[in-house]
């Protein structure tokens, strides 16, 4: 019934342009071009054409320019290790004068970034939870990856399975046996590191990653399902978000009151005892928390696909 | 010979940002652009970290003697930085290595190009079954 | 000390908002209850926003606010103003209204927006994204460490009063033109302007139809932002002028904004077509930039604006006229698309006619502005403003008209899903030929779904199409394409009262 106008449609050009067919018929020659090409070629060589050979010189080229220049504005900063650099001015001076009166915290890196700074160090928690997220989005087994699989990768699938069964069974004695003993310790050092950001050297962030690299040496002697007894999705959801929450109320809390001066009614303690310096030790304790629960799922989603 | 010497971190630095910069530019493997990545970061928290130094100063941290000098402790404003561009490059790498790994599931192979190649083949796969079935 | 207004406290009130509501998502296990908190906490913001902007236009000021209990080169602090609220409450506006639309991601973290569904596509888009989107930030990063190298600051009023200093005294010219440029290019990589594009059109092409209202209307907006916050607070206007980077983004603009419609004209997928006219808009914010007069700032700024009202509801009409045409993009599968969802083919018209610069739409003030800024400067800029303008616009016209005459075909007219040759056998039923599609090639139309961008909603919606003829608009369609027209015309005809904020907020920055 449309036939004069289809007709029309191949006669002028500018109509079967706005119809979007005009290109048809050249894609159409290109497709068949390609598809003899693309049967030809198993190498990658067809790819690489003019613009890949010329790319990567003058990546280069620019590259060495571009350090070149860099180095160039280096050498016009000042030298290293001075005392009158810019960069040590008064804010620097501040913090190590006024850090331990006003945050309690002897380690003053720990004050500074929980306590003066504490807003960014929120913004990189909620990075990090962000990161995992998008991890467990991307890597996860859940019912809906399992049914787009396709044959081949249910039976690799199975296979892998099946070695991971057998793994289990004959695990290597002296990692099961070393990594017993060790363990613990390497945990215990990790809470150890949180608990004393304040004071000495460490924090949420090292001490966290100490524990997570535990969890992960337990995981990778015993077995993944020895961690799961303790350490499920659940868990993780929950320890994740919920010390992230505390996180985020505390620091509201200490935020609200401090842009309207009011004190936080807090005490600071006794410099170098463990319970001081207020909020840092809760904070440091969350942070702790929520990196270790990071480590170990980056760990076990990488490697497994599940939590 | 002097510049240089006063200068040596800072240039260190400096090449090894270039060779992040040009590893993410210039490798077809996927894997080694996450290294250049790193590289790249890296040499940021080298830049940053020796910036923070004074010679003949300790890091801040105050032990038994809690009678704080500027003079005793070198900058610590460098450190917290450096702790912040820490985390956030460890969540950019794992969502990289994610994506990676996801590629590398359903394509075999870690080379960009071939990569870009295959999807392109898969594409017009689909394509001309979709035209063949039309017809 | 004097008592803070309330209202002050509302920006730190949306930020722990937002990050709250975020980190308690996977609290909820049921997704339709996360999705109406998620709303929830979005209209919140935008509310408290606007009422901020109210109350800072009223008073005419600006604020710091304090984050913690130390003022500012110890503690953090927020600075607030007109300009700022402004643009919060329009990212809640558009934000609310694309996210009502689809239920498929409601993360705004920057990469994992282009990926939704897992087709290899997706992934090798993303990766081309988030290498290019490091790169950028690579750059970025280092320009700051450099610039915190050579003046010990971080923070942006002690940073600019450093470097006027500086510029003053003529101290460190080499390293301060080096910073500015290599910051410059790190936003512009991250915003996607011209020669740093490659990444937008593919991102675009195999993201849902959400993420890209999002990614275009707002993530790319946010580095320009930044950049005129940088541009205003840290290194002044006048330095940049004598440092030739106004002049650089100047001709990167004009380029990207005939380049991006050249490479647009030269589509066939709707989507694709639509994010290289974003390459163009983004030229042409640039180009404001670099014209280097207050005006053409203030003209920038309002094109942030109608682009960030315009483009989010290009997309998620595209996006539904797609839906019922087989969950195809390509033009010769939208044809007589309009029939079958009325409010989106009349929320395209809209769009694209915002976009080529017809008075009353939101597309028109922004033009016009940019031309009174082009006359306002030098005799070289003159011309070449104005002739970039010119011929963009015309371009704009070229390759959104057809698409609108496209999908406006009449319906008798075979709508091509195949070759024009058996068309006619199918006649003119768009239900009879879905039926009769659906039985050749159940499984490949399936297929089809999970690859196009397709979450439930867009699922549903197809499976409706085989019952209905013309498929049910669902209510949040309908609101959200309704608001985004109504915003669009109120940009384009309230313009003056939007252009004296944005005055004031530029003056207060």
């Amino acid at each position: 019934m449309s036939d004069p106008k289809n007709h029309e449609n191949h006669k002028n050009p500018f109509v079967a342009w706005v119809n979007g067919e005009t290109f048809r018929k050249e894609e159409e020659k290109k497709a068949a071009e390609k598809k003899k090409k693309v049967k030809k070629e198993v190498d990658i060589s067809v790819h690489h054409d003019r613009f890949h050979k010329i790319y990567k010189p003058v990546c280069v080229v620019l590259c060495c320019a571009f350090i070149a220049l860099l180095i160039f504005v280096c050498i016009k900063t000042p030298p290293f290790g001075i005392t009158d650099a810019p960069t040590n001015n008064e804010v620097a001076q501040k913090y190590i004068e006024e850090g331990l009166e006003d945050t309690g915290a002897t380690n003053i890196v720990a004050g500074m970034i929980l306590d003066y700074r504490a807003f960014d160090t929120l913004g990189e928690s909620s990075v990090l939870f962000t990161a995992v997220m998008a991890v467990i989005i991307l890597l996860k087994k859940d019912e809906d990856r399992k049914k787009e699989m396709t044959e081949k990768q249910k039976q690799i699938e199975a296979r892998q399975q099946k070695e991971e069964e057998l793994n289990d069974r004959h695990r290597d004695v002296i990692l099961k046996k070393t990594s017993g003993i060790i363990a613990p310790f390497i945990l215990m050092f990790g809470i150890y590191v949180v608990l004393n950001g304040h004071i000495s050297p460490g924090g949420g962030f090292s001490g966290g990653a100490i524990i997570g690299a535990g969890l992960i040496l337990i995981s990778q002697a015993f077995g993944s399902k020895q961690t799961k007894k303790f350490f499920n999705f659940k868990v993780f959801t929950i320890i994740t978000s919920g010390a992230l929450l505390s996180y985020a109320a505390l620091k509201t809390y200490s935020f609200y009151t401090g842009s309207h001066h009011m004190e936080t009614g807090v005490p600071h303690g006794i410099p170098g005892a463990i319970l001081s310096s207020g909020f840092i030790l809760p904070l440091n304790i969350f942070v702790g928390l929520i990196v270790a629960c990071t480590m170990f799922g980056f760990y076990s989603l990488f490697s497994k696909g599940e939590i | 010979m002097d510049f240089f010497l006063n200068h040596f971190y800072e240039i260190a630095s400096m090449i090894l940002f270039g060779v992040g910069f040009m590893g993410l530019l210039l490798h077809n493997n996927l894997i080694k652009k996450a290294v250049g990545l790193n590289i790249m970061d890296t040499a940021i928290y080298l830049f940053l970290a020796q910036r923070g130094f004074i010679t003949g100063r300790v890091a801040p941290i105050m032990g038994s003697n809690l009678e704080a000098s500027v003079e005793e402790y070198v900058n610590p404003i460098p450190a917290g930085l450096v702790l912040t561009g820490i985390v956030v490059s460890v969540s950019v790498t794992a969502f990289f290595l994610a994506l990676i790994q996801m590629l590398h599931k359903k394509y075999h192979t870690l080379n960009l190009d071939e990569i870009l190649l295959k999807a392109k083949q898969e594409k017009e796969k689909k394509k001309a079954l979709e035209e063949s079935e039309d017809a | 000390m004097h008592e803070m207004p309330f209202v002050f406290n509302f920006p730190f009130f949306s930020i722990i908002l937002t990050l709250v509501g975020g980190m308690s998502m996977p609290f909820f296990r049921n997704g339709k209850v996360a999705q109406k908190i998620n709303m929830g906490v979005i209209i919140a913001t935008g509310v408290l926003n606007f009422i901020l902007l109210c109350y800072l236009v009223s008073t005419g000021e600006s604020f710091t606010y304090m984050m913690g209990h130390w003022p500012a080169p110890w503690g953090n602090e927020i600075r607030g103003g007109p300009f700022e609220a402004l643009m919060a409450t329009m990212f809640c506006i558009v934000m609310g209204f694309s996210v009502y639309v689809f239920i498929e991601i409601n993360t705004l973290a920057a990469c994992a927006i282009v990926m939704a569904k897992r087709g290899g596509e997706t992934i090798v888009a993303t990766i081309r994204y988030l290498i290019m989107s490091l790169l950028g930030s690579g750059l970025f990063l280092m320009g700051i460490a450099l610039l915190y190298n050579i003046t010990g600051h971080l923070l942006m009023e002690s940073l600019h009063e450093t470097i006027m200093e500086m510029a003053a005294t003529g101290q460190y010219v080499i390293p301060l033109t080096v910073v500015f440029s290599v910051t410059t290019l790190g936003l512009c990589v991250k915003s996607a302007l011209y020669p740093f594009h490659s990444w937008l059109p593919n991102a675009h092409g195999s993201a849902t139809t959400s993420s890209s209202a999002i990614l275009s209307g707002l993530v790319l907006k946010g580095y320009i932002i930044l950049y005129i916050k940088m541009m205003f607070r840290v290194y002044s206007p006048e330095l940049l002028a004598q440092l030739h980077i106004t002049d650089a983004l100047l001709v990167l603009g004009v380029l990207a904004m005939i380049m991006g419609s050249l490479k647009a004209l030269r589509e066939r997928h709707i989507k694709r077509m639509t994010a290289y006219s974003s390459v163009a808009q983004i030229g042409y914010i640039f180009m404001g930039l670099g014209l280097n007069s207050e005006i053409g700032v203030l003209a920038a700024c309002f094109h942030i604006l109608s682009h960030g009202v315009t483009k989010p509801m290009l997309f998620l009409s595209a996006g539904g006229l797609a839906n019922v045409s087989h969950h195809s993009y390509e033009f010769k599968d939208l044809k007589g698309a309009a029939h079958r969802n009325k409010l989106a083919g009349v929320a395209f018209v809209v769009g694209s006619l915002s976009m080529i610069g017809i008075p009353l739409f939101a597309g028109f003030p922004s033009k016009l502005f940019f031309s009174t800024a082009a006359i306002h400067s030098d005799y070289f800029r003159l011309p070449v403003v104005l002739i970039a303008l010119a011929v963009s616009t015309a371009l704009n016209a070229l390759y959104y008209l057809p698409v609108c005459i496209n999908i406006w075909r009449t319906k008798d007219e075979p709508h091509g899903h195949g070759h024009g040759g058996h068309e006619d056998e199918h006649g003119g039923h768009d239900a009879h030929v879905a039926h009769g599609e659906e039985a050749a090639h159940g499984d490949e139309v399936h297929e089809v779904s999970h690859h196009e961008p397709a979450g439930d909603v867009a699922v549903a919606a197809f499976e409706n199409s085989h019952h209905e003829e013309t498929p049910k608009i669902s209510f949040g369609f309908g609101l959200s394409m309704v608001a985004f027209i109504a915003c669009n015309f109120a940009l384009g005809i309230g313009y003056g009262p939007i252009m004296n904020i944005l005055r004031q907020g530029i003056d207060l920055l």
